[in-house]
């Protein structure tokens, strides 16, 4: 690699420092070097001049770089997005699975959607309930779209290697879970680490979070999480409480 | 997914003033977490943030407009369907400019060599006038000089030059080893001084 005859054989160290050090000279320019690389330029270049000269021609093509305009026309974003946003629901349900699943969707449906499916059936029959002055007052049938939609949008079977950001709790939820509509994030956060609760799915089109909390810390959680004023709504999934 | 959930229920910050990039990236993680639950606002944002630097990205490799609009769509749909795929074991940014590189190889046909480049065919740069008249010049010949590259020279040369990433960054992207990464480079920077040096004289 290294494309210089070595200005010395006596000096193997150089050498060898000068064949590890010149191919790094485009990121150290632009300060992209951390560790032993950025050490190990640093060092070298204060006895090679080759590296000097190399390392002011590569400053001299970062700064051209950086004040290079365009290679090619922009596309309108607006227009761009507008042409995909249709696009974003073709994948989510294709044909065949939409009719499979309207036919037998415990067969069919992947066993996470399905479980996030009944979990959000039973939150808004139990919002409802409890809550009829205003969920009752979004139009229904369109909820229950949007909630198919947004159930499916991202189905698990589609997505190898399913990894998310960290732990994944194997569980689809076993609570709802809606704050009132002016809650600040960070009465968001404060509250659901305050519970204990692994949140799973949500907010949802109608503010819900679906979470998941261990069976033998749930009527406690649930406790507190209703003593909250920000809480309009916390309630179990699986056997849902009386109306 | 405990993690990205509870971090990802911020809403979306209100300034998209020029962030440090760590920050930047933290944001971006937060918002492909809300993604990955089917949010469509934070997709939006998430969209709109990276389409101008897919499309400066795109534009080393293609000079049409239409193309670089599909490949961004294409890459951003891969992003909306599989944002719960995204490990976090590299940058956002480096997901999504991988997803976009694999996608622009497809569209573009890639083979060995390019299809460029008539010299004459270079599009204008058009560096704003404050800037030194030598380096705008400088820019422009770089920027038609990168287009005579092989596709993967070039790819290296793009990612470092004119979006600041790291070796290990464009390998990631590049999904390569980093050892080919400075291989292609060094080949690179070479051949862009025969290249710069043609016309004038050389560095």
């Amino acid at each position: 690699m290294n494309p210089h005859t070595p200005h010395d054989n006596r000096h193997d160290h150089h050498d060898t420092d000068h064949a590890a050090a010149w191919p790094l000279l485009p990121w150290h320019a632009a300060g992209r070097l951390e560790g032993a690389d950025a050490v190990l330029v640093a060092v070298h270049l204060r006895t090679c001049e080759a590296c000097r000269a190399e390392l002011a021609w590569q400053r001299e093509l970062h700064a051209a770089a950086d004040s290079a305009g365009q290679a090619a026309p922009v596309p309108d974003v607006d227009a761009a997005f507008a042409r995909l946003l249709p696009r974003l629901d073709e994948g989510a349900m294709p044909a065949t699975r939409h009719a499979a699943a309207q036919q037998t969707p415990g067969a069919l449906m992947p066993a996470r959607t399905t479980a996030w499916f009944v979990a959000m059936r039973a939150a808004i029959q139990a919002a409802r309930a409890a809550w009829p002055g205003r969920l009752s007052a979004l139009p229904a049938a369109a909820l229950a779209v949007a909630l198919v939609i947004l159930t499916v949008s991202l189905p698990p079977d589609q997505v190898p290697g399913y990894r998310g950001l960290g732990p994944v709790p194997a569980a689809a939820g076993n609570t709802t879970l809606v704050f009132r509509p002016d809650t600040g994030a960070g009465d968001v956060r404060r509250i659901l680490a305050g519970s204990g609760a692994v949140a799973v799915h949500g907010p949802t089109v109608a503010g819900a979070y679906v979470l998941e909390i261990a069976p033998a810390q749930r009527p406690g959680a649930l406790a507190r999480l209703r003593a909250e004023p920000a809480v309009l709504m916390a309630e179990p999934l699986d056997a849902p409480e009386a109306p | 997914m405990q993690q990205s959930m509870t971090g990802g229920l911020a809403p979306p910050a209100g300034t998209t003033a020029a962030l440090p990039a760590a920050r930047a990236d933290t944001e971006d993680a937060q918002l492909l977490a809300l993604v990955a639950t089917g949010n469509r606002q934070a997709f939006e944002r998430l969209y709109r943030g990276y389409f101008p630097r897919l499309a400066r990205f795109l534009g080393r490799m293609t000079h049409s407009a239409p193309l670089i609009e599909e490949i961004i769509n294409d890459t951003m749909l891969v992003v909306w369907r599989q944002a719960e795929s995204y490990d976090g074991s590299s940058k956002v940014s480096t997901w999504v400019f991988g997803i976009a590189w694999r996608k622009a190889k497809k569209a573009l046909s890639m083979v060995d060599a390019p299809v460029a480049s008539d010299e004459s065919a270079y599009v204008d740069e058009r560096p704003s006038p404050e800037q030194h008249a030598q380096a705008g010049q400088l820019a422009r010949r770089l920027a038609g000089a990168v287009e005579c590259l092989p596709w993967p020279q070039r790819l290296a040369v793009v990612l470092t030059y004119f979006h600041g990433m790291g070796h290990a960054e464009i390998a990631d992207i590049a999904q390569c080893p980093v050892n080919t990464v400075k291989t292609r480079m060094f080949h690179a920077r070479r051949r862009l001084k025969e290249l710069l040096a043609g016309e004038e004289e050389g560095p």
